[in-house]
């Protein structure tokens, strides 16, 4: 299969445009018009998300003792990425500021083990990835455009001239 | 495949409140993690493919076969290195 790279305008400036498809899985490919394909990743890399934290629990997402699989994968997913780590952060510092031995020094999660957090980890860091891949095709194919149109402007502006004289 | 689906709906639908909490415990699939690979190597080949191909109808049947690749690719390395555990 011959694999297409074709330049996508935007509106926007491709700085703003990297931003919101990291923040929002698929937004980028829907600015640049590509509607159809927006809507497949944005259903698959927040399905993969969401099945990993559904499988392995919110422990799955932990940016303070799994830093790598946090920083490197998982953050990459966007808004919900992080207000997920939010979340689990929130209820990591109730439990450590509880009395020690009261019910409240538990946090309200069970923590996973083994394969299932594994495979939660994975599927979540994986969905980050997928975003990341999704956010350089985005950027681009923007550039693309730009170029293109900036290695068109001299020649039409010399046609142009031509034209005239 | 179908095993694993039907623990998932066996654990929901089990007095949830007293033994499982969405997103908040882990599920007990450790007997089954095996077939939770594959939807990970489709949802990778699927987000590929809807990037890559020039229409978008390709894209189920090319995602498919880049799916199958992956997968032989990933029991190929299992079994070398697997082989190699064993012999060295």
């Amino acid at each position: 299969m011959n694999h297409d790279f074709q330049a996508q305008k935007s509106a926007l400036p491709w700085p703003v445009v990297a931003l919101v498809a990291w923040l929002v899985p698929g937004l980028g490919h829907l600015l640049i018009g590509r509607r159809d394909r927006a809507v497949i990743l944005a259903a698959t890399i927040y399905g993969m998300f969401i099945a990993g934290l559904f499988m392995g629990g919110i422990d799955v997402i932990d940016p303070v003792g799994d830093r790598l699989w946090f920083g490197v994968g998982q953050v990459h997913a966007g808004a919900l990425a992080i207000g997920v780590a939010g979340v689990r952060m929130a209820m990591d510092v109730k439990a450590e500021a509880a009395p020690y031995g009261s019910p409240e020094a538990v946090p309200e999660y069970q923590p996973s083990v083994g394969r299932v957090n594994e495979l939660g980890t994975l599927y979540c860091a994986l969905a980050g990835g997928l975003n990341l891949l999704c956010v350089l095709d985005v950027i681009g194919r923007i550039t693309a455009a730009e170029e293109q149109r900036l290695r068109e402007a001299p020649s039409s502006r010399g046609r142009a001239s031509e034209a005239t004289s | 495949m179908i095993d694993t689906l039907r623990h998932i709906i066996t654990l929901a639908a089990v007095d949830p409140a007293a033994t499982w909490r969405p997103f908040l415990d882990p599920i007990d699939l450790h007997g089954h993690w095996l077939w939770l690979i594959a939807p990970l190597l489709m949802g990778v080949a699927l987000v590929y493919k809807t990037l890559k191909a020039p229409s978008l109808r390709e894209v189920p049947l090319e995602t498919l076969r880049l799916g199958i690749y992956i997968l032989v690719l990933m029991a190929v390395a299992g079994a070398t290195l697997w082989g190699v555990i064993e012999l060295v």
